[in-house]
């Protein structure tokens, strides 16, 4: 089993620690864990290995991986 | 940035989070009360604007058909759907985000967080790789980003190079934002959502406290560029336009038709402080006062439908009606302020009297005021008022009109017999 964080940055503010089966995919893991979400609005960063990057639903997670989700724009007042 | 200040900034990070261990249960209830309040600040000005509307409704219908004079001070049809279509929605929606805030505030005040140092030494190694040029100065860790470029559907405007800093010993209200290179705004501000180096952060606001919360500094600086690359119209320090609109002196941004206007068309509302051009201007000048209100702030009197604003009403003590002062009438038996609807003249003086004083004779029918019903009948007993008294030319008593036709003087009985 995988221990993936998964960090909403929409308001809400969730951090959670899951434990995912290997092999899984980006998009099946958001899909899962955040069904409500439209992805599209959102910018997707996973951190790897001390490395961050802007990731793709096809992306297989893995052991240690920290998943972010932030809005694409978030408006100042 | 190399890796012993990386180690340096981490420790100095992490001792500030320990320290707020301590600290963090007040710090938690402040801002849940906050969130709280402010729900409620937004349900109460629910409130006040769905009367506004029911108030609307009730007197467009009462004065329909639709002219412009007799609906001073009511909101008109399309102010009406702008208000209920867009405006209440958003405070409903803000009054929801607030809740769950509150929600999600009592949530992680349960699990709070300290990250470990070698996680905060990740964390600005993955900063320094992610973004260029990053500083770390007088106990403040800096970023630098790029060509901050922002579009109002109009023009796509270059607002250059920022550098976003927070202090590392003491982070909360810290971030500050640095115009590096770009053109400042004619009226003095170098991105519409930053003044004085300060980020209204809007939206973002609950989402940075909690990264710096809980250590995710890459989050962090990645919200507060997010934000920069964000133009929101609806309430930016400066409009964008501020930036490509060519020649401002001596013009104004009208927020009604959003253009640059010249500065002798520019309206002022009195009670809102609103600027608008003359064309949109939708409103009236206050008769009484005579400075200009918008739509929303201007009211009308209702006896002679004058436009009035908020402080130069007066209110009938009478029906509650809202009216000017050409139209208040004060009773001259006790003092009272009365609408011109409400006010009665009393047929023998002429003088203004309020229902309370009016007194009605018995014989004539008329509204009188307590002045003037003021001869008691000296057969029956009687009040009578001064017109309808009737006064005997030998004894000068005086007598009710049915008892004038009785009366038998003896003073005159005497003369007779005199005169015989």
């Amino acid at each position: 089993m995988l221990n993936v964080t998964l960090v909403t940055n929409d308001g809400d503010g969730g951090v959670q620690q899951l434990t995912v089966n290997p092999g899984i995919t980006l998009g099946t893991f958001l899909d899962f864990y955040l069904p409500d979400r439209d992805l599209d609005d959102f910018t997707i960063r996973v951190r790897s290995d001390g490395e961050s990057f802007v990731a793709e639903t096809d992306y297989v997670l893995r052991d240690g991986d920290k998943v972010t989700l932030a809005p694409q724009k978030i408006e100042g007042a | 940035m190399n890796k012993k200040i990386k180690i340096r900034v981490a420790h100095k990070f992490r001792t500030w989070m320990l320290t707020r261990l301590d600290s963090r249960s007040s710090y938690d209830n402040k801002r849940v009360y906050r969130a709280i309040d402010t729900a409620y600040d937004k349900i109460n000005q629910l409130r006040v604007w769905t009367d506004k509307l029911f108030y609307g409704v009730t007197r467009r219908i009462q004065r329909s058909p639709w002219d412009k004079t007799n609906h001073e001070g009511i909101l008109s049809e399309s102010v009406y759907n702008s208000v209920a279509q867009e405006m209440i929605p958003d405070m409903c929606t803000t009054t929801i985000d607030h809740i769950k805030l509150v929600i999600a505030h009592l949530t992680n005040a349960s699990r709070p967080t300290v990250v470990s140092l070698r996680q905060l030494i990740e964390e600005i190694d993955v900063i320094s790789k992610r973004w260029d040029d990053i500083k770390y100065k007088d106990g403040r860790l800096s970023i630098l980003v790029k060509s901050i470029i922002l579009d109002d559907d109009e023009e796509n405007v270059n607002l250059g190079n920022f550098r976003i800093s927070i202090d590392i010993i003491e982070p909360i209200n810290s971030l500050r934002i640095i115009a590096v290179t770009g053109e400042e705004s004619y009226n003095g501000f170098f991105h519409p959502h930053v003044a004085d180096e300060e980020l209204c952060e809007g939206n973002g606001q609950y989402s940075l406290s909690l990264a710096i919360d809980q250590g995710r500094l890459e989050d962090y600086f990645d919200l507060v560029e997010k934000i920069l690359r964000t133009y929101n119209p609806e309430s930016p320090h400066t409009p964008l336009s501020s930036w490509y609109s060519p020649d401002r002196e001596g013009s104004f941004y009208c927020v009604c038709c959003e253009e640059w206007k010249d500065e002798y068309d520019q309206v002022s509302c009195d009670g809102c402080d609103s600027i608008q051009c003359a064309n949109c201007a939708d409103g009236a000048m206050c008769d009484t006062c005579e400075q200009w209100y918008c739509d929303n702030c201007i009211q009308s009197c209702n006896c002679c439908h004058a436009p009035m604003c908020n402080e130069c009403t007066l209110i009938c003590e009478d029906c509650s009606d809202q009216i000017c002062s050409e139209c208040l009438s004060t009773c001259n038996s006790c003092g009272s302020d009365r609408c011109i609807n409400c006010d009665t003249q009393c047929e023998c003086c002429g003088y203004s009297i309020c229902s309370d004083c009016k007194e009605m004779c018995k014989y004539c029918g008329e509204a009188v005021c307590k002045d003037c019903l003021c001869e008691t009948c000296s057969d029956c007993g009687e009040r009578v008022c001064v017109d309808c008294a009737c006064e005997c030319n030998h004894c000068g008593t005086y007598s009710c009109p049915p008892c004038d036709k009785k009366h038998k003087c003896l003073l005159e009985t005497v003369e007779k017999t005199k005169e015989l």
